[in-house]
């Protein structure tokens, strides 16, 4: 029995020391990667985002896909970040780990981890002059034009559908927390009396959680979707 | 036999399971190829000159312009940099007044949340003055965020003591004035507290309730007493040394009015280096009323009158002289403060400005630099004057709605 046992514990060190190569450290860029695209960097269990939900790592976004946020193809030598409004890219990856990711604390810069993000974005970004990108927030809430359904269509299934599923049913959304659209809006006659269903989905957009909208859905800028095409998506919800 | 088979299986499950590792505490063993993790990109400002800089808030850009004292006036001297001030990147903050630590590493800033057309929607209830202000403690050298404190709605006026420990933070609530009214409340419902603040932690120690409104703060020389500018056609003082700090509040002049139905305003005080006068700036009545210590009584011999909406002025070391920027014609009052006569006015709305807001003098006062919002659409400026000549010898545009300047004297 004790030779069978000390067969079997050799072959479990041989097994795991298998994996991954056993104690051989790896990069940190690509430990940063596996994190970029992984809702547990953050550790609160109500996160469903990671990195890679909103952002693309490609010069730009593939055909089909509508992010909130800049593709991070050159993120780590921009001057600036948020519309200029942060000048520290830790501080800018910040802001979106604690508003949108539910992180309780910030990353701090020396943390294994945060490095690792760090040294992956560092990989992605070979321009090192690379300009600030433009994000402009609209602060004052207006109607805005219905446009074409089709195109809505093509619309909510580049910016919505990753995380609110298909409409009507949600079947396929990122988290049960992400409401089914447009269905949700019914609900918006007793949370927000008055106000026409399409203005508030406008304000969702627009400010995200800011403003004093609540949630955690991050915002778009008029770079990222444009007044045009979220009037079309209104259209095509119905709104 | 069976359980050695598990076991194997289990191990080799192990093995094979897909997906990225696990990013909890059991990071594995890393290689890193840049020692000094953060710091590509980014933007940062060199320090400031042997003179000291300036810093000027941009309420409506939620930005605070910096400018070096090196240079000041000659061809080409203007903003070093701009640079984000706020608890977060999207929203208007509304960045309000500015204090400046003694020993030039902290600068300190009232977050107003109060932006006209900074934000609306069908349940938003931001630019309304209803959230919570704050007070940011921002570090000189690189400008990035210390710490905060949470204080009421509305900041106004933000100053710090002479040893730099204790910040004094007003709120300059009117929608408190407005909302009780409303109500039908009485006048002390609708007064705002100051809160004080230890500058090091920033934990707010007290609030003392002052008066509705409370805008401009400022201490006597020994710092036992504080003197706030009410809209409630009065002056507050508080005793800071006495156990409760008590406060009392003194109308400006007689027949003043009340909180709902000011007839004068108060809105600015300047105090003399020299006496301890208060000089109050009153909007609505233009006046410039003194508030004696000693008796700790208005004079109203010693009013002045002006041509237009006082603000935020500056005294000379010796006392002599106020420097007292007012609107409607834009200019600075340069008053005898033992006669209380304008001896001289200087323009400054040919200089580009609009809506002066304040003045200070330089530390060898030669110069004063005038802050004016503009018409809170495009830049605000900022004027240098020539205070022996009485000219604007350099106009410097700013950001949108600039408010106060201070000057962060020092290497931090």
């Amino acid at each position: 029995m004790r030779g069978l046992c000390a067969g079997v514990a050799a072959l479990l060190v041989g097994v795991l020391a298998g994996c991954g190569g056993g104690d051989e450290p790896r990069a940190a860029a690509d430990y940063g990667e596996a994190l970029f695209q992984d809702a547990r960097l953050s550790p609160s269990e109500y996160n469903p985002f990671s990195c890679a939900t909103c952002h693309v790592t490609t010069p730009a976004a593939p055909a089909g896909r509508i992010d909130s946020g800049h593709t991070l193809y050159n993120v780590a030598a921009r001057p600036s970040w948020w519309g200029g409004n942060e000048t520290r890219l830790l501080d800018a990856v910040n802001f979106c780990y604690v508003n949108f990711m539910r992180g309780v604390t910030k990353l701090e810069a020396d943390e294994p981890r945060s490095r690792a993000l760090y040294e992956y974005l560092s990989r992605i970004s070979p321009d090192a002059q690379a300009p600030a990108l433009p994000f402009t927030v609209v602060k004052d809430i207006q109607d805005v034009p219905r446009g074409d359904a089709t195109r809505g269509e093509a619309v909510y299934r580049a910016a919505c559908q990753g995380c609110h599923g298909a409409t009507h049913t949600g079947e396929g959304r990122l988290t049960n927390q992400a409401s089914v659209l447009p269905e949700v809006t019914r609900d918006y006659d007793e949370a927000f009396p008055g106000i026409p269903h399409a203005q508030v989905v406008i304000e969702k957009v627009r400010h995200g959680p800011f403003f004093g909208v609540g949630g955690n859905m991050p915002l778009y800028g008029t770079e990222a979707l444009s007044d045009a095409d979220l009037g079309a998506l209104l259209t095509y919800l119905g709104l | 036999m069976r359980r050695a088979a598990w076991l194997c299986a289990l191990a080799l499950a192990a093995c094979t399971e897909a997906g990225p590792p696990e990013p909890g505490p059991g990071v594995p063993a890393l290689t890193y190829a840049d020692p000094s993790p953060w710091t590509r990109g980014g933007t940062t400002v060199p320090p400031p000159g042997p003179s000291g800089r300036l810093l000027v808030t941009n309420s409506l850009d939620d930005s605070v312009s910096l400018l070096d004292l090196d240079g000041l006036g000659t061809p080409g001297w203007g903003e070093r940099a701009r640079v984000p001030v706020g608890l977060h990147p999207v929203e208007l903050e509304g960045p309000h007044h500015t204090a400046v630590s003694p020993s030039g590493d902290f600068y300190y800033v009232g977050i107003s949340n109060y932006v006209p057309g900074g934000g609306s929607g069908p349940h938003g209830a931001h630019g309304t003055g209803t959230a919570d202000g704050y007070c940011l403690k921002l570090s000189a050298k690189d400008h990035r965020l210390v710490a905060s404190a949470r204080v009421d709605p509305n900041p106004g006026d933000v100053i710090v003591s002479a040893d730099g420990r204790t910040l004094y933070q007003t709120h300059f609530d009117l929608l408190r004035i407005a909302d009780v009214a409303r109500k039908g409340g009485p006048e002390e419902a609708m007064v705002a507290r100051m809160a004080i603040i230890d500058a090091e932690t920033m934990t707010v120690k007290e609030r003392v309730k002052v008066c509705p409104a409370p805008h401009a703060v400022r201490l006597s020389a020994d710092e036992r007493t504080a003197y706030v500018a009410c809209w409630s056609d009065e002056v507050a003082v508080v005793d800071l040394a006495a156990a409760g700090m008590p406060v009392t509040r003194v109308k400006v002049a007689a027949g003043a009015g009340t909180a709902v139905s000011p007839r004068h305003q108060p809105y600015a005080l300047t105090v003399s280096p020299t006496t301890g006068d208060v000089w109050v700036s009153s909007l609505a009545s233009r006046q410039v009323q003194v508030l004696e210590p000693g008796t700790r009584a208005m004079n109203p011999e010693r009013t002045v009158y002006l041509r237009g909406a006082p603000m935020f002025g500056a005294f000379t070391r010796d006392g002599r002289t106020l420097y007292l920027p007012y609107r409607q014609e834009d200019a600075v009052a340069v008053i005898d403060a033992a006669t209380s006569t304008v001896s001289r006015t200087v323009q400054l709305s040919q200089a580009g400005c609009l809506n002066v807001h304040q003045f200070m003098l330089t530390p060898d006062e030669r110069h004063g630099l005038a802050v004016c919002e503009g018409d809170h659409i495009g830049p605000g400026t900022l004027h240098v004057v020539d205070l022996a000549e009485g000219t604007v010898v350099s106009t410097v545009e700013l950001g949108r709605f600039p408010d106060s300047v201070s000057l962060l004297r020092g290497q931090p």
